[in-house]
């Protein structure tokens, strides 16, 4: 795999030569091996009052990046344990004093939540960071440099926009805050870009809608039949929902590139997101929770098969030169407020 | 020799490479070719935690990293030149089948004990340290939230509505501790029923009224609401509330472990499983009261039938995981058993 040129000419002519060639994502964890982490992961955590849950994180977070592999390299999680509980320990003590403010004084309660509105742009843009730039692959870091500014702008602003069209400019809106997401993120020095059209976003929206109702005729006319009746509908939105996340994975990453030319991938199929979001389900209800690690590797297992990368090699990019750590709390804090901000 | 890739600083660029330790402890970096890449003490190396079989990451001091699936080889150096008792520790730990069968049995015991018996116990002790009136905005609130959307003035007449202001009079402590009141409406949506305000507001609806044939029937309704604003329960469910819902926050923002297959429902479910404990409470000391009164408890009995009856719900027999009241039947045979 070295392709370590000595002279210029040579790196000329394997640049211009070079195949294009898909790497595929892979995840080689196992789901024995985890519960073991995951199980030891919930025992010192009760066991100390939740303060090893920092460092839970953490052992969780390492097996998954580490076990997830692209052309036979893991990914690495860099996150400090002593940061996080950090970061945890002021976040639940927000939570639990607003919380008890909701009952105490109703009136506080209020102002609280609006002024709290200002800060979720801000929790989500410093979540971003936290994570990314505690991410690394072959020894560079990525990173998130998006502003509150702009996700101020995008989460608020836009947002009024969508309100004032009635839901209109809803699909145009989701698809401004998944490119806020997807284009302010850096592997190294390299940007991505994210392409995906408007259009594809509103064609999306329709067929979902289109397919609503038929799930709504079900509901209808099986909804009386006990048992069977509620397990149909249960698989009929299943499947609606599994058809909307699919698309919508496959259709920004087929339309996201990384510095240009590395291009990335995604070929998930809504039976099969749909199957696998039943089969979870079932698990871990049937097993009260005990599966849930296997449930975490296989879903792991699912995404990685379906995710790929095509590019010349994956020796080129160069690390940025002032990164540092970012602070846990802003993470955490999201973390707690249960903020989804994945892509 | 540990097989594994090397990664310079500053850059993405990969190379095979292998390690070399002598017996003072002093590395050799070599690539395919045996051209010698890095080299230093081991002990200066940061090597990542051992994690099941999860790769591990040397550092160098001059930023360049070294990746290797070989974890014993690593662990094998590392207790040779360096001891680190907390994460080898925590390695066998997470090695062992029959441990982690015996965790399962220990968190699924310690959970339910802090569960059912821990936090109620912590929070009636912090609800009897708060004053009184810790919750007279929020009674306020909700009892003007509920006169708006179902409760209208009551249709009894004055000397009706005197009668049952005198019930609740006979049956309070020699010097109250509450502001006790009793508001007398009309249900609407809320049909038959009667609740308690955490202030000492009690509001009992014409229906139930109505639905009684027997003043010490009404009595006993008065005793079990009663019963709620001595024992504090509104305090102690928003306690008890505030912890489930600040851990299931923190099980559900920490993603990588739980994901959003968490949700509400354990959380919905010991809401309901404190608040069935709360109105057990609340019986035992309706029955007490009574009895110091010398109202039988047949009354309280009865009453619970009849409402039972009115709202359509004979056949809750079966626990429901998600119901506020234990079923009728039970409260009935510990009213008859009192």
């Amino acid at each position: 795999m070295s392709d370590n040129a000595t002279s210029p000419a040579v790196t000329v002519v394997a640049k211009t030569e070079a195949p294009i060639r898909t790497f595929t994502f892979r995840f080689s964890g196992d789901g024995g091996e985890f519960f073991k982490i995951w199980i030891v992961n919930l025992l010192l955590t009760v066991v100390t009052l939740g303060i090893y849950s920092a460092w839970a994180t953490v052992r969780t977070s390492q097996y998954f990046y580490g076990h997830t592999k692209l052309d036979e390299t893991g990914f690495q999680y860099l996150a400090n344990p002593l940061s996080i509980l950090i970061g945890r320990v002021i976040a639940v003590a927000i939570f639990g004093l607003v919380m008890l403010a909701a009952s105490f004084q109703p009136m506080l309660y209020g102002v609280l939540m609006v002024l709290a509105i200002p800060a979720v742009p801000w929790l989500m843009v410093r979540a971003m960071r936290f994570n990314l730039r505690n991410t690394a692959y072959r020894n560079v870091r990525f990173d998130f440099v998006g502003t509150y500014g702009e996700a101020a702008k995008v989460f608020l602003l836009y947002y009024l926009g969508v309100i004032l069209s009635l839901g209109l400019a809803g699909p145009w809106w989701l698809l401004q805050t998944k490119k806020f997401f997807i284009n302010n993120v850096r592997y190294g020095d390299h940007a991505f870009d994210c392409s995906c059209p408007t259009k594809e976003f509103y064609i999306l929206a329709l067929i979902t809608l289109g397919a609503i109702i038929p799930v709504l005729l079900v509901t209808v006319l099986l909804g009386w039949i006990p048992v069977i009746g509620q397990i149909v509908i249960f698989l009929a939105y299943l499947s609606i929902f599994a058809l909307w996340q699919s698309w919508v994975r496959n259709m920004l990453f087929n339309h996201t590139r990384l510095a240009g030319d590395v291009q990335l991938s995604s070929n998930v199929t809504m039976f099969d997101l749909a199957m696998l979001y039943a089969m979870n389900a079932l698990l871990v209800v049937v097993t009260l929770g005990i599966a849930l690690p296997w449930v975490m590797v296989r879903t792991a297992k699912f995404y990685a098969e379906r995710t790929a990368v095509q590019a010349a090699n994956l020796d080129r990019f160069t690390a940025s030169q002032n990164q540092v750590a970012g602070s846990a709390i802003g993470d955490e804090v999201a973390g707690v407020f249960a903020l989804e901000v994945g892509i | 020799m540990i097989q594994g890739y090397y990664f310079p600083h500053g850059s993405s660029r990969r190379l095979l490479a292998s390690i070399t330790v002598d017996d003072r402890g002093f590395l050799r970096l070599h690539d395919e070719q045996g051209a010698l890449l890095a080299d230093g003490r081991w002990q200066q190396l940061q090597i990542s935690p051992r994690l099941g079989s999860t790769p591990r990451f040397l550092d160098f001091a001059d930023g360049s990293r070294f990746e290797t699936s070989d974890n014993d080889a690593v662990d094998g150096l590392q207790q040779c030149w360096r001891q680190e008792r907390g994460y080898h520790l925590l390695h066998r730990l997470e090695s062992h089948w029959r441990l982690a069968l015996a965790s399962v049995v220990v968190v699924a015991v310690v959970s339910w004990w802090f569960l059912t018996i821990a936090l109620p116990y912590a929070a009636s002790q912090v609800a009897f340290v708060l004053p009184a009136s810790a919750l007279d905005r929020s009674a306020e609130l909700s009892l003007s939230v509920m006169e708006r959307i179902a409760l209208k003035p009551s249709t009894l007449d004055e000397a009706r509505q005197q009668q049952l202001q005198g019930l609740l009079v006979r049956l309070l402590p020699q010097s109250p501790a509450y502001n006790y009141r009793l508001l007398l409406r009309d249900g609407g949506a809320f049909g038959a029923n009667a609740f308690a305000l955490p202030d000492g507001t009690i509001v009992m609806t014409d229906q139930l009224v109505a639905l009684a044939d027997d003043d010490r029937q009404l009595s006993a309704v008065l005793a079990h609401e009663i019963g709620h604003v001595e024992a504090r329960h509104s305090l102690r469910q928003v306690l008890q509330g505030s912890v489930i819902m600040v851990i299931a926050a923190v099980m559900a923002g920490d993603a990588t472990a739980f994901g959003d297959l968490v949700g509400g429902v354990p959380t919905a479910v010991m809401d309901a499983s404190y608040s069935r404990d709360f109105e057990r409470e609340a019986d035992r000391y309706a029955l007490t009261l009574l009895a110091s009164q010398g109202v039988d408890s047949e009354h309280f009995a009865v009453l619970l039938e009849r409402l039972a009856a009115s709202h359509d719900q004979a056949d809750d027999t079966d626990v429901n995981y998600f119901s506020s009241h234990p079923p009728t039947a039970e409260r009935v045979a510990a009213a008859r058993a009192f």
